[in-house]
Parts: structure tokens; C-alpha cells; sequence
């Protein structure tokens, strides 16, 4: 189910996620078997101690069917105020990685998130 | 440096398999489709596929123009869409119906479908279809806009990957090849409904296909169901 293949690839994806919102870096945290938020993974240092960082960071749910299953973190190095669009693409994007974790884990049904400025 | 944490995301990919029933490759791609589609703000976006032999078919429109794109384009083998393939490159059109390139295709398609923009998706290295936009009126395509295509393109080409790393390659190919050669009975059902309700063919394409979604059933399935014939295929391959 997940080889060193699924870690390249979702490494992918979250930099895709990054490039495609034209921030510095994506952070993705998940829900493990034992309903225990995870860091899974982050373009770049920063986005493993976004706390510490003073980054400013646009988190989104990721959601699938009704459930959230963690967020997706998109931030900047420097301060930045996130504009409505910003937020509405985030949540888009937030669907595509719910699309491909599910793809990862073997299929699975509908997802949806939404925008929450933090 | 992108890094990952294996073993956190064993356990969460462990978490998500618990739940729902499998779906499958092709529904995945669709809903990325739609995603983007949203994103952009486009007219539509949909998605082609190659045959083993190469010839590239319509796997999936978000509409009934985006539909007569692929459909007009499958059909004579030529068009934006199927250059890009070819060429492994983004092929773009000010205005589709009136570019010399292709001059059969404006007879095939959709008043609606004006500007085109198609990039190659591939698995690989090698292309293996195309993600498709269109604007139902004309447009002068920038990079940026090709640049962003293929950034999206890149997200499904891992999604592609990573079905074929979660299934076995054959099964995958099943899908595929399912969603392909079942359009046909998709678009007989939606002359059915067009003729049975006084329907145009864009509302019944999108009622087909919202009845699917709700009742988690297969398009293929119901459109099959609709004209009288029994459900086909085997029940993990969705569409």
C-alpha cells in the first residue's frame, strides 16, 4: 500500500499544492489509525515548526464523505493577510490532496473542505 | 526538500482504508477535473484518454460542451486536445471553431466551446491523455495559464501513480478501459432522457450523473439501468 513510491509522490503533490498557491510551503497533518493528529509532512523546515516560525499560515480541512481526516497548512515566510480567493483556492486544493490520499490509500468516496484563517 | 514522514503516513493511509468502499482510478481523475475546473472558472474541463493503441478517446467532460469537445476531437482525431497529446506539449486555440488546423471539427461542436487549452497528462515520462479547458468565448492563452495547466496536470499524474501503486496495473487498465468503451451506453441514456422528459442534452447530462453520484452508483450502471439493460461490468470498477 505505501512504499518509498506514495512518499515521492505525495511529496509531489504537497509541492504542487505549494506552487499552485504561489505560497513558500504546504504542510500536511493527518489523522492516524489511532484518531491521533500527525505531521506527515512539509515542502521545507519551516513547515514542520509553523508555530515557532512565525510563518503566516492559511490551514484548511481536509474532509472525506463527512469526516475530517486532518488539514492541509499553506504558508508564507513572511507575514501575509489571506485574501477570500486565497482561502476558496486553498480549500479547492485541499480536495485535490484528498483526492490523491485516497488514490494512495486504495479508493475511497467524496471529499470537501473548506477555509479557516488561523 | 519536500520531506514525508513514512510511518505517520502508513498510519493514516491504515486510517482512511477502514471506512468506505473502493471506488476506483476513474473516479478519482473526475473529481480532480471538477476541482480544477472550479479553481480556474473556465467554461469546463475534462479529461481524454489513450487506447492501447494510442488513439485518444473522451474519458470525462464537466459538461455537455466540454463533452462535444472531446467527443467532436475522438472523433475525427484531431484538434487541440489531440496535438497536444501527440506532441507531448500545450496546444492552445483563440478560438477553436475558427482555426484553420482542425477544420472539422467546428460542424461537431458545441456553439459554447470557443478558446481551448489542452496539455499532455503522462505516467512515466510517455503521455497517456490530456487535460482539457475551454471558455465559451474567445481568449488569447497566456504561459501563465498553460504553466498552471501543467501544474495540475503534474497533480494528476500522481494520483495516476499512485493508483498504480495502490492496485495491480491490470486492474487499473480495466478501469480505464471500462470508462472508455462504456460512453457509448452514457450517451445513448442521455438521448433517452432528452426524448423521455423534453430535456437538452446538457440537462440530461448533468441529472444522469448527479442521480449517479447520490445513489453512489456507476454512470455506466445506471445509464444501463435507464435503457432497459442490465448493469455490466464488475461492481468495483466505478466510473
Amino acid at each position: 500500500m505505501s512504499g518509498p513510491g506514495v512518499e515521492f509522490l505525495l511529496a509531489n503533490v504537497l509541492q504542487g499544492v505549494a506552487d499552485l498557491s504561489g505560497v513558500d510551503g504546504a504542510a500536511l497533518r493527518l489523522l492516524d489509525d489511532s484518531d491521533r493528529l500527525r505531521m506527515i509532512g512539509a515542502t521545507d523546515e519551516d513547515g514542520w515548526v509553523l508555530e515557532r516560525a512565525g510563518c503566516s499560515a492559511l490551514s484548511v480541512p481536509l474532509v472525506e464523505g463527512r469526516e475530517v481526516i486532518g488539514e492541509l497548512t499553506l504558508y508564507t515566510h513572511e507575514r501575509h493577510e489571506w485574501s477570500r480567493s486565497e482561502v476558496e483556492k486553498g480549500a479547492r486544493l485541499g480536495e485535490l490532496v484528498v483526492v490523491a490520499l485516497e488514490a494512495m490509500a486504495g479508493g475511497r468516496t467524496e471529499s470537501s473542505a473548506s477555509g479557516q484563517v488561523r | 526538500m519536500t520531506h514525508i514522514d513514512p510511518e505517520a503516513l502508513v498510519a493514516s493511509l491504515r486510517r482512511m482504508q477502514k471506512a468506505a468502499p473502493a471506488t476506483g482510478i476513474v473516479y478519482h481523475l473526475e473529481r480532480i477535473v471538477q476541482v480544477v475546473d472550479r479553481i480556474f472558472g473556465y467554461s469546463g474541463a475534462g479529461l481524454m484518454f489513450a487506447d492501447p493503441d494510442r488513439t485518444l478517446r473522451y474519458l470525462f467532460a464537466t459538461d455537455e460542451a466540454g463533452r462535444s469537445l472531446e467527443h467532436a476531437q475522438a472523433t475525427v482525431q484531431a484538434g487541440p486536445c489531440v496535438a497536444a497529446y501527440t506532441t507531448d506539449d500545450a496546444v492552445t486555440t483563440y478560438d477553436v471553431r475558427k482555426d484553420d488546423r482542425w477544420p472539422d471539427l467546428a460542424a461537431l461542436l458545441h456553439p459554447d466551446v470557443r478558446a481551448v487549452a489542452g496539455v499532455p497528462v503522462r505516467l512515466g515520462g510517455e503521455p497517456v491523455g490530456t487535460l482539457n479547458v475551454y471558455q465559451d468565448t474567445t481568449h488569447d492563452w497566456e504561459e501563465s495559464d498553460t504553466e498552471a495547466l501543467h501544474a495540475y496536470a503534474h497533480v494528476i499524474e500522481q494520483v495516476i501513480a499512485a493508483a498504480v501503486e495502490a492496485e495491480e496495473k491490470s486492474q487499473l487498465a480495466d478501469q480505464l478501459q471500462y470508462a472508455l468503451d462504456y460512453r457509448v451506453v452514457i450517451e445513448r441514456a442521455i438521448g433517452y432522457l432528452m426524448g423521455k422528459h423534453d430535456l437538452t442534452a446538457s440537462q440530461a447530462f448533468t441529472g444522469l450523473r448527479k442521480q449517479a453520484r447520490d445513489s453512489r452508483r456507476r454512470v455506466a450502471d445506471l445509464a444501463a439501468e435507464l435503457l432497459g439493460e442490465q448493469g455490466r461490468g464488475d461492481p468495483d470498477h466505478a466510473i
